[in-house]
């Protein structure tokens, strides 16, 4: 296959310019490849940042899991003490800490607002864990405080927790459809310029037939000429892109890839490239059929 | 060299040729004449294979046209040049790669090659004008153009459809002499024109014989001139 491309797209000195470089389809496949790899890029960036976004609420959302302590006094405090050393036994329960009632008040700051005396909140207290626990621990962990610590009710949150895994799920699904969508649109684009551009140049088709250019040369001399067209469009439409998320704002870096992230981009020109060798050759061997 | 046998042609909505039978012999020199429509470039067309009969046969180097694929097609073409009437020009290559590129398409190009169509050049008085674009070039120009670039191959069929139809008179017979001399090297040469004058012009120079089409029917075949 890739033997078959490369020699598709190797050439003579007057193959190469059989085919016209500068009409106005010429001109409008490479702006329509630059532009169409420049949302490519915007596409791909976007959905790397909602992958990352959604998976990073999953792994928060997923293992968040909180105790509340009702009682009062030393009552509360032993309350506390035997609930984290039972903790520290299950496992599976990370990273166990006790919320005080100043952590407990900024907590509830964005909704009380920050003047609200610490004192008129209810007395209650709040264990935070990450739960990586089996089912069977979890029961077991709930069993025991349901012996031992009266008052504590084990709360992980499902009724509101699960509704945003799954949005953050779909924001990442959502951002995988954009690219797909995205790369499909852009493969389109370019069979459709293809298609223009063989059909613009339907007279040297002809010529060359006639002169005695056998189906494999004329096919030969147009896919490479498009290819390598929307090869260059595909590649500067990529580098503004890639320009344009490096030159954000730090605040709104969040679109711009990262790590790995980055090494994704300069597919996008290989992928217009592939598309465009498949439509050229099709729309030329369909042409060349029909002039037969 | 080409054969018809019986041949006719329609393009579906009405018939074209009908019941054409000659050959044109090795080293032939023949005018086809008749009045405008009545056929003479769609018999030139069966005879470089760019339409197949559709009834009867044409055997082009004893190919059966109907038959051949479009890489016998393809090379079957090579040797057979073709002066268009339109000459037929990539007009955003100069004049010598136009007339090279029969050569390019054949992988053929070489420097000795090259070498020949720098003397084509020489031989069509075009050799000032090698990088002229066609569009740049009178009539006459664009014909001697095209009858380089028609032989370079060193073909064994020379088709001319009208060679003469969009020069001046002196041009024309200036392109006959060339025709003649590419005879008197042994080429097969069959020239479509309705220009009955022209014949008279050479028929002193040249021992041709006459096709003479009128409604499609052949009705003079292969008399002498």
């Amino acid at each position: 296959m890739i033997g078959r491309i490369a020699s598709e797209l190797t050439s003579t000195r007057v193959s190469d310019r059989v085919v016209p470089t500068n009409n106005r389809t010429a001109r409008l496949t490479l702006v329509a490849s630059a532009a169409m790899a420049f949302l490519a890029v915007l596409a791909l960036s976007a959905a790397l940042a909602a992958a990352i976004l959604g998976a990073g609420w999953k792994a928060t959302l997923e293992t968040s899991t909180t105790i509340r302590l009702m009682g009062e006094g030393e009552e509360l405090e032993r309350a506390i003490a035997v609930t984290l050393d039972i903790l520290a036994t299950v496992p599976g329960a990370r990273n166990a800490e006790h919320l005080d009632m100043a952590a407990q008040a900024d907590l509830l700051a964005p909704w009380l607002g920050a003047a609200f005396p610490e004192t008129a909140l209810p007395p209650a207290r709040m264990i935070t864990l990450k739960d990586e626990m089996t089912e069977a621990n979890r029961a077991a962990l709930v069993a025991r405080l349901a012996a031992e610590v009266p008052g504590a009710t084990f709360e992980n949150h499902g009724a509101w927790r699960d509704p945003l895994i799954e949005t953050a799920v779909s924001v990442r699904n959502l951002g995988g459809v954009a690219v797909a969508l995205s790369l499909l649109a852009q493969s389109v684009l370019v069979m459709l310029a293809a298609s223009a551009a063989l059909a613009a140049n339907r007279g040297v088709i002809e010529t060359l037939r006639l002169i005695g250019a056998t189906h494999g040369y004329i096919r030969k001399a147009f896919v490479r000429r498009i290819t390598l067209r929307v090869g260059l469009g595909a590649l500067i439409g990529t580098m503004a892109g890639a320009a344009l998320l490096l030159i954000l704002p730090e605040g709104s870096v969040a679109l711009a890839p990262t790590g790995w992230g980055w090494a994704i981009l300069p597919t996008i020109p290989f992928v217009a490239m592939i598309a465009s060798f498949a439509a050229t050759r099709a729309t030329a061997n369909h042409m060349l059929t029909e002039l037969t | 060299m080409i054969t018809f046998e019986q041949a006719g042609f329609d393009y579906g909505d009405g018939q074209i040729l009908s019941d054409l039978s000659f050959e044109l012999a090795p080293g032939s020199f023949h005018f086809l004449t008749g009045p405008s429509g009545s056929g003479k470039t769609t018999l030139l067309k069966l005879c470089y294979l760019a339409l197949k009969p559709t009834r009867g046969a044409v055997h082009v180097f004893g190919e059966d046209s109907r038959t051949a694929d479009a890489d016998q097609v393809a090379h079957l073409r090579r040797r057979i040049g073709v002066v268009h009437q339109d000459c037929r020009f990539l007009d955003h290559l100069s004049i010598a790669d136009n007339i090279a590129l029969p050569l390019e398409v054949s992988g053929r190009m070489s420097a000795h090659n090259l070498g020949n169509r720098d003397a084509l050049l020489d031989w069509v008085a075009l050799d000032h004008r090698a990088k002229a674009l066609p569009p740049e070039l009178s009539g006459g120009e664009r014909q001697r153009a095209a009858l380089a670039r028609a032989v370079i191959l060193s073909p064994d069929i020379l088709l001319a459809d009208e060679p003469t139809g969009n020069v001046d008179s002196e041009m024309g017979e200036r392109l006959m002499r060339l025709l003649i001399e590419l005879n008197q090297m042994g080429r097969t040469i069959l020239v479509a024109t309705h220009d009955m004058a022209l014949i008279r012009q050479v028929k002193e120079d040249v021992r041709a014989r006459v096709l003479r089409l009128v409604g499609g029917h052949m009705q003079v075949a292969g008399a002498e001139l």
